[in-house]
């Protein structure tokens, strides 16, 4: 459904505070049926909160935005998506490596799409975040031993 | 410690439902104020003209409304996602029984407006929570009359228009057989499968009418005692019955909600021994958001219309 919203209905998004309604019902659906996603989500965003100088923002298409200033870093959705940005070089070592997803909604941009399902993705949602952060901050982009 | 816990928690709660409740007393205060001052015709028709475009309270923004001025007072409570969601049942809770008991509301209007009041109220705590976190919670609380205002022009860009539900059954019986059952019907012995009737919505019984003629008076009866009262204003024996609603029962799952104009009932003879039954009822619906609430409406209104061709369909079809 969620995939459906997204590349059928996407217009919808222009209308305001549609996304953040939506967004809602997926966090509804998230709390009510998978437990261990939403303890990822909270976990992954505590551990943001306390690692890096971010602000947690309403983000246009729903969910929560990190940003460093006015930069976005990426944004949480309600169903535990993450979309980072990481610049195109690192977007298309990282779908080759099957640790991201190209984008849900701009496969072929700089954005990556990560699934948290349980609190074991955080280690790797945390790695994301890092590269999206360094890139975003310095206009580099970083190279992690794996 | 424990104590401010709950007071923050608690006010919270009231503050979202004052929120509720306070807007919708504003709404009532501005039909209201123009006969207390007694103004001009003139001011009169500008006043309710206003009053007409900011009296629909929208179940969308209203609640997120609601949800935010919760979250304000929850912001400091470092709330898991969960507890946020559990304080907020509690919360949304409130509203709907206490229009319930208070108002008189009916059961199935709340059923239906939970959901929505749930879910975009939920989307408020939500966006609350993100708001009120940063330094600038003071600032952001702006969002709350943008909101109320965005409520009102909501009304304006919706006026209230007529729209038609039509639902056909294919019936294997001639015309002849089908027509006098669709003029009235004895009651139906087959309880409802709709979920919404199980839980207290009327469903249709049975239809009386004075006979086959324009002008004749007939009652359609529900469940629960309700009748509508109609008139027949169009018949054209074996293939055209159109009646008039001349007065809607006065129950609260109605009343300011929805109004029924007409229905029909046409059939069509497939010159192969069946029938087609056409049923269409016309209504104005006053509830805000349309999209949802005429969702809602087409779904009920069809349940009815099926409800009653099925049961014309079992007894033509018995016929045979």
């Amino acid at each position: 459904m969620f995939k459906f919203v997204v590349k059928k209905l996407r217009w919808l998004a222009r209308i305001p505070v549609l996304p953040q309604v939506f967004d809602a019902g997926l966090m509804i659906a998230t709390m009510l049926f998978d437990r261990p996603r939403l303890r990822a989500m909270e976990m992954f965003e505590n551990a943001i909160r306390r690692n890096y100088p971010i602000q947690k923002r309403p983000h246009r298409f729903g969910g929560v935005g990190f940003f460093i200033g006015t930069t976005e870093i990426g944004h949480l959705h309600g169903n535990g998506l993450l979309d980072l940005f990481v610049g195109k070089s690192f977007r298309a070592e990282e779908i080759r490596r099957g640790r991201a997803l190209p984008h849900h909604v701009f496969p072929d941009s700089g954005w990556i799409s990560f699934w948290l399902k349980s609190p074991a993705d955080i280690a790797q949602a945390l790695e994301l975040f890092e590269i999206a952060s360094t890139y975003r901050t310095t206009g580099q982009p970083i190279s992690l031993a794996h | 410690m424990m104590g401010r816990r709950w007071l923050r928690i608690i006010l919270g709660l009231v503050a979202a439902n004052v929120v509720g409740v306070a807007f919708c007393f504003a709404f009532v205060f501005l039909f209201q104020f123009p006969d207390q001052v007694g103004l001009s015709s003139r001011a009169q028709q500008w006043f309710y003209g206003f009053a007409v475009m900011a009296i629909w309270p929208s179940l969308v923004l209203l609640p997120m409304a609601m949800g935010i001025a919760a979250a304000y007072f929850w912001r400091s409570l470092s709330f898991s996602l969960w507890e946020y969601f559990l304080w907020w049942v509690i919360t949304s809770l409130v509203a709907p029984i206490g229009a319930y008991f208070f108002f008189k509301e009916g059961a199935v209007c709340l059923l239906i407006g939970f959901p929505i009041l749930f879910v975009c109220g939920f989307a408020g705590v939500l966006i609350g929570r993100l708001l009120f976190k940063s330094k600038t919670a003071a600032m952001n609380l702006s969002v709350i009359p943008v909101l109320l205002i965005a409520t009102l022009t909501e009304g304006k860009i919706r006026q209230d228009e007529q729209r038609v539900v039509e639902d056909r059954l294919l019936i294997n019986a001639p015309a002849t057989a089908v027509w006098d059952y669709v003029v009235s019907f004895p009651a139906i012995g087959v309880a409802p499968n709709y979920w919404l009737n199980k839980v207290g919505l009327p469903s249709p019984l049975a239809t009386t009418c004075q006979g086959a003629f324009v002008g004749a008076a007939r009652e359609c009866i529900f469940t629960h005692g309700l009748v509508f009262k109609e008139r027949v204003s169009e018949l054209t024996p074996m293939r055209l019955l159109t009646f008039q609603i001349v007065e809607q029962p006065h129950d609260p799952e109605l009343l300011g909600h929805l109004t029924l104009h007409r229905g029909q009932f046409q059939l069509i003879d497939n010159n192969d021994g069946t029938t087609t039954l056409i049923g269409r009822s016309w209504y104005t619906l006053h509830m805000r958001p349309l999209w949802y609430f005429d969702w809602w409406t087409r779904d009920v209104t069809s349940h009815v219309h099926l409800r009653v061709m099925e049961h014309i369909k079992t007894l033509a079809e018995g016929e045979r």
